[in-house]
């Protein structure tokens, strides 16, 4: 590329200029949040919207870092995450293969009762009645097994699947190879994007979960991380919940620092999806 | 070429079935098992009572929805939050994945793709909390920015007014980045000989950019647009919770906030249920709809 | 076609699901006892028990299993003490899915009223007052009041949990008052006076005009925050007032509202009033109390030299905060924010009766006085030390947060909840004496607990256009004659229907 036309260079320009303010406004505020859980409580409080604390603080992350159910935690959200994505994305991706074909039947029926699913939900007790029927309290499978698939993920990725070009599968059928050798040698490692993508999304997922383990999981020693942490956001629901624990000022530090705690795993991991969303995967594959 | 005798297809598809039957197992497992809890909007639940010993009230909670004084308030506030995140929001990942794709400046565009996709690991607490502080009128950095110039304070929190927009812009700030990454990932399977051929053309960055990579997302954008209308109804409870107050009311209160004040609060899980069923029902009609137009136009759609 | 019969097997088989679960007699406890051990004085505790006990928590999380608080009450009274900790802002969720299971621990908290008289009503509870009787020390430290509250007559379903009355309590800046040569304010033209000096006065010295006299919120459920000593100098109910026998709904007294809303609304216009305050949550004001630009708060008296005072005084060294009574309406009347837990502590109705004797041996020793030292200040040796007649707090308490049982679960009827033994008594004196201080001021409601049919379908909803009204009277939006239309909306959205429901329950406690 060493001749940019005039209206390349203009349109460049203003690529590059749309990213950047997209960039800073989207950046100060966060850098806001990072900000604060270094901060103290009084400057917190009496600063509104800064971003150069006058009084740096490491206390916050002492505190969490000192807490026994903090690293307990976060083992935890390891576990459930690593188990969980993998169960998640294997599922997923079987059963976005199984109906991109057109021709397998019962496809039409199946698809619309995954949608289905999408929009109308049992709830929350029946769910958890029939949790507990399987005798899946206060296990793990509980978690994994309640969020297998996300029905978005299973129709987005079998739309990949879909425009994956036939070209490829007519080859290898001219070649003799099975369904499922088709599957796992030809398609899946040329939908990594596809693959990484949704990867990324179930990993973040489960990293996140909230709700399902303080519902499923009666032992707090289990807990995953977001558990544990939310608990510090909480503003006292009822009048005869004091929330004062001495020694330690609870403020927007440490709740900030609970944030960063949560989002920096995700981002450090991020990059490693990264490489995927870069063009070329189908490169060489097709000749002609 | 596949045969069209069923039973062929079904031989064939054996190892294919097999794929898709764990998956199977667990929607009839973990969804449809528990399905049959939508009933209970025909009840009057008592969680301690269960399904079997609650009493049945028919159709009375969906009376008394659509008859509540508030309903077409709420329902128009709902659409009108749906159509911005529709047709403002929607857009917003894409051109952005689009820009990304742009970029040639490998450290450039994977620092951009990062920072941005950090917001959506805020919860909205966060991102409503630190909208206060930056948006409120006495003590909001920039209503003091403002003031100090000698300018007027602008009362962006509480005035109806500035409700929809804010929703709106606080929503692409907080997700743009993270949605982003579906459509980054389908242009990164565009066959570069595309890129090659174009360029051959003499196609400036623009043009390719309308006819070669916007082109390469039109599955994704159909399905993901077509999904997204069966999410009419939902409107970001959290978002909308946080950022609602007395002043706003008219224009902020939605299904989702009414539920919680009339259900959620109350313990009332039937009429909670009603709710969210009446809401599903819209979503259904929507995505049908939706996706027939698209089959007719030759498009794949969700099913 | 294909799909519906899915559906229609998918109801069946959940159906046939719940059936399974439908059992009431099979219990949550594991297997009791044989029999009986026959001694219904004293349980021997010669037998170890497995108790489950849930509890809500906030930060920090509850307590590891080999914490020596846990260890401590498992050896004193041989039993195994399950804990299931819950996350304080999805409490009522794990209850309700508790609930549907039929899965309920031995012992927990119901923090909401009509559930409490729901499940009351089904025989979840078990009834506590023919056993009440043998432990003197839970009875002792309870008033009666609190005791029968909520309760049928003759029997106690649930203990009360304490919150101090006047937890909230009214507060101001000393320091101000002295900088700018004031006098403490008696009423509430006082009060304006004052809160005016600090909105535009510059009492914080910086030249720039970001005080404020004082603040308030407004909460999703509708309820009008932080400014009950107004309220109440004005006249208005604590949500509702006995009225020679008949209730009275504050949201009919249009008189009192105006006036009050009038008093705001200029207090508002002039920026003595917080301007962001429809967007403040609960504790902004005390916040900003701490952020050193509010001059004026309620704060809780348990935290405020420990925490506010502290904070406050990183940014202005010599700031103080007392106590400020609450200001005398225009007819005299005085009253402080005062609140009335509607918390219960149950015990499980199919519990065994050995069980039954030893949960509430457990929490017989959290009242007696060793045990509320215990529950308050953790054990000696480990979180404190003694010499002599002092008392030193040691490392591990911060740690360990042995205190969370009477902060989070049950405690003694005594505002000096969170005074500890190594707390010297001049700081104890002080606390307490805003306790004492606030006494006569009590702003009661007589229908705390009761709640009526409609309330629990639209109440809140209601309560939302209310304040809603009132909001937009204090910013200058809607004209003060508005209120008029407020109560009459609040009347016939279902507010009559309200208050006659509410006055017939009224009438059954007499």
């Amino acid at each position: 590329m060493n001749r940019m036309s005039g209206s390349d260079r203009t349109f460049m320009a203003v690529v590059y200029a749309v990213l950047i303010v997209a960039t800073l406004v989207v950046a100060l505020p966060f850098l806001y949040v990072v900000i604060v859980s270094f901060a103290t409580k009084a400057e917190v409080l009496s600063r509104g919207f800064f971003l150069v604390p006058k009084t740096w603080s490491l206390d916050s992350y002492q505190y969490l870092f000192r807490e026994r159910n903090f690293l307990l935690s976060f083992r935890n959200s390891l576990w459930i995450t690593l188990i969980g994505t993998f169960v998640n994305i294997a599922l997923t991706s079987m059963m976005a293969y199984g109906l991109s074909k057109s021709w397998v039947v019962g496809r039409k029926t199946m698809n619309m009762l995954v949608l289905f699913t999408m929009l109308f939900n049992g709830g929350i007790i029946p769910t958890y009645l029939v949790v507990n029927q399987f005798g899946l309290l206060d296990s793990y499978w509980s978690i994994w097994l309640t969020a297998a698939i996300a029905p978005f993920n299973l129709i987005v990725m079998r739309g990949f699947f879909q425009s994956f070009p036939s070209e490829l599968e007519e080859a290898s059928r001219i070649d003799g190879c099975g369904e499922l050798y088709l599957f796992r040698k030809i398609v899946l490692p040329l939908s990594m994007p596809a693959i990484a993508t949704f990867t990324l999304f179930y990993l973040v997922q489960n990293w996140n979960t909230y709700f399902n383990a303080l519902l499923y999981l009666n032992d707090s020693a289990k807990w995953p991380l977001q558990v544990f942490l939310r608990q510090m956001l909480i503003e006292a629901a009822d009048s005869s919940m004091t929330l004062e624990i001495e020694g330690f000022e609870f403020g927007p530090p440490v709740k900030m620092a609970t944030v960063v705690v949560t989002a920096v795993p995700l981002l450090v991991i991020y990059p490693f999806f990264q490489k995927h969303f870069n063009q070329g995967m189908l490169l060489g594959s097709v000749k002609g | 070429m596949p045969t069209s005798d069923i039973r062929g297809r079904l031989r064939r598809g054996l190892p294919l079935y097999a794929l898709i039957l764990p998956g199977a197992l667990f929607f009839l497992l973990f969804r449809y098992l528990p399905m049959g809890g939508i009933l209970i909007a025909f009840q009057d639940f008592e969680p301690f009572d269960g399904f079997m010993n609650s009493s049945w009230v028919g159709f009375d909670h969906f009376v008394r929805l659509f008859g509540d004084a508030d309903f077409w308030m709420l329902f128009r506030n709902t659409l009108v939050l749906s159509a911005l995140n529709l047709f403002i929001f929607f857009p917003a990942p894409i051109i952005l994945a689009l820009l990304l794709n742009e970029a040639r400046i490998r450290m450039f565009r994977r620092a951009v793709q990062t920072i941005t996709y950090m917001p959506h690991f805020l919860s909205w607490v966060v991102v409503v909390g630190i909208s206060v502080l930056l948006f409120s009128t006495q003590e909001g950095a920039i209503n003091q920015l403002l003031a100090s110039n000698g300018w007027g304070r602008i009362e962006l929190l509480t005035d109806s007014s500035y409700f929809r927009p804010l929703y709106v812009l606080m929503n692409i700030w907080k997700e743009s980045g993270w949605s982003a990454i579906i459509f980054l990932a389908a242009l990164a399977s565009i066959d570069p000989t595309l890129y090659e051929a174009a360029v051959m053309d003499g196609a400036s960055r623009w043009k390719t950019m309308l006819h070669v990579s916007l082109p390469a997302l039109r599955n994704v954008i159909i399905i993901l647009f077509i999904l997204r209308l069966g999410q009419t109804m939902e409107t970001g409870f959290e978002q909308v919770l946080l950022m609602q107050n007395s002043l706003n009311l008219d224009v902020s209160d939605v299904f989702d906030t009414y539920v919680y004040r009339n259900g959620v609060l109350t313990g009332e899980y039937s009429y909670t249920t009603a709710v969210g069923l009446f809401k599903s029902v819209i979503g259904l009609v929507l995505i049908v709809a939706a996706n027939g137009w698209a089959k007719r136009k030759g498009e794949e759609g969700v099913y | 076609m294909k799909k519906f019969s899915l559906l229609l097997c998918a109801f069946t088989a959940f159906a046939l699901v719940l059936a399974g679960c439908g059992d009431k007699g099979g219990g949550a406890s594991p297997a009791a006892s044989s029999s009986s051990s026959g001694a219904s004085q004293s349980d021997d505790t010669s037998k170890k028990l497995t108790l489950t006990m849930m509890v809500s928590t906030a930060a920090g999380g509850g307590w590891t299993d080999d914490h020596p608080m846990v260890k401590y009450l498992n050896d004193k009274f041989n039993i195994d003490l399950k804990f299931q900790w819950v996350p304080g802002d999805s409490y009522n969720e794990k209850l309700n899915v508790l609930a549907a299971s039929n899965n309920f621990p031995d012992l927990f908290q119901i923090w909401d009223a009509s559930t409490y008289s729901k499940w009351m009503q089904k025989g979840v509870f078990l009834d506590l007052q023919p056993l009440l009787a043998d432990y003197p020390n839970l009875v002792g430290n309870v008033t009666e009041e609190a005791m029968t509250m909520m309760n049928p007559k003759g029997k106690v379903f649930g203990l009360p949990m304490y919150a101090p009355a006047f937890r909230s309590n009214l507060s101001i800046r000393q320091d101000w008052l002295d900088k700018l040569g004031l006098k403490t304010p008696g009423t509430v033209d006082e009060f304006y006076e004052v809160a005016k000096a600090f909105a535009t006065k510059d009492p914080d010295g910086n030249g720039r005009p970001d005080t404020i006299g004082f603040s308030m919120s407004v909460s999703n459920s509708g309820d009008i925050l932080g400014i009950d000593y107004l309220k109440g100098a004005f006249g208005l109910a604590n949500r509702w007032k006995d009225d020679n026998g008949t209730l009275v709904a504050m949201q009919t007294q249009a008189e009192e509202w105006k006036a009050l809303a009038t008093y705001l609304r200029q207090a508002y216009s002039e920026g003595i009033l917080d301007k962001d305050f429809p967007v403040n949550k609960e504790r902004d004001p005390w916040n900003k109390l701490e952020g050193n630009t509010n001059g004026i708060a309620e704060v809780n008296p348990n935290e405020v030299y420990k925490q506010s005072v502290p904070t406050l005084q990183k940014l202005a060294p010599e700031a103080d905060i007392v106590q400020l009574d609450p200001p005398a309406g225009p007819t005299g009347l005085r009253f402080a924010n005062t609140i009335t837990s509607t918390t219960k502590i149950v015990l499980n109705a199919k519990l065994d009766e050995e069980k039954q004797k030893r949960i509430l041996q457990v929490i017989d020793f959290m009242f007696s006085d060793e045990g509320y030292i215990w529950s308050k200040n953790g054990i000696e040796g480990i979180h404190y030390t003694k010499n002599g007649d002092t008392y030193e707090k040691l490392d591990a308490f911060d740690n360990d947060r042995p205190q969370i049982l009477s902060t989070w679960f049950i405690r003694r009827f005594d505002p000096g909840i969170q005074i500890r033994l190594w707390d010297d008594k001049t700081y104890v004196d002080k606390v307490l004496a805003w306790f004492e201080k606030t006494e006569p001021y009590a702003w009661t409601n007589p229908a705390a607990g009761l709640i009526s049919e409609t309330f629990s379908k639209s109440g809140i909803q209601l309560d939302q256009k209310f304040s809603a009204a009132i909001v937009k009277v204090i910013t200058g939006s809607a004209p003060v004659e508005s209120i008029d239309d407020a109560v009459k909306a609040w009347r016939d959205g279902g507010g009559d229907k309200i208050i006659e429901e509410t006055n017939a329950l009224y009438a059954e406690l007499k």
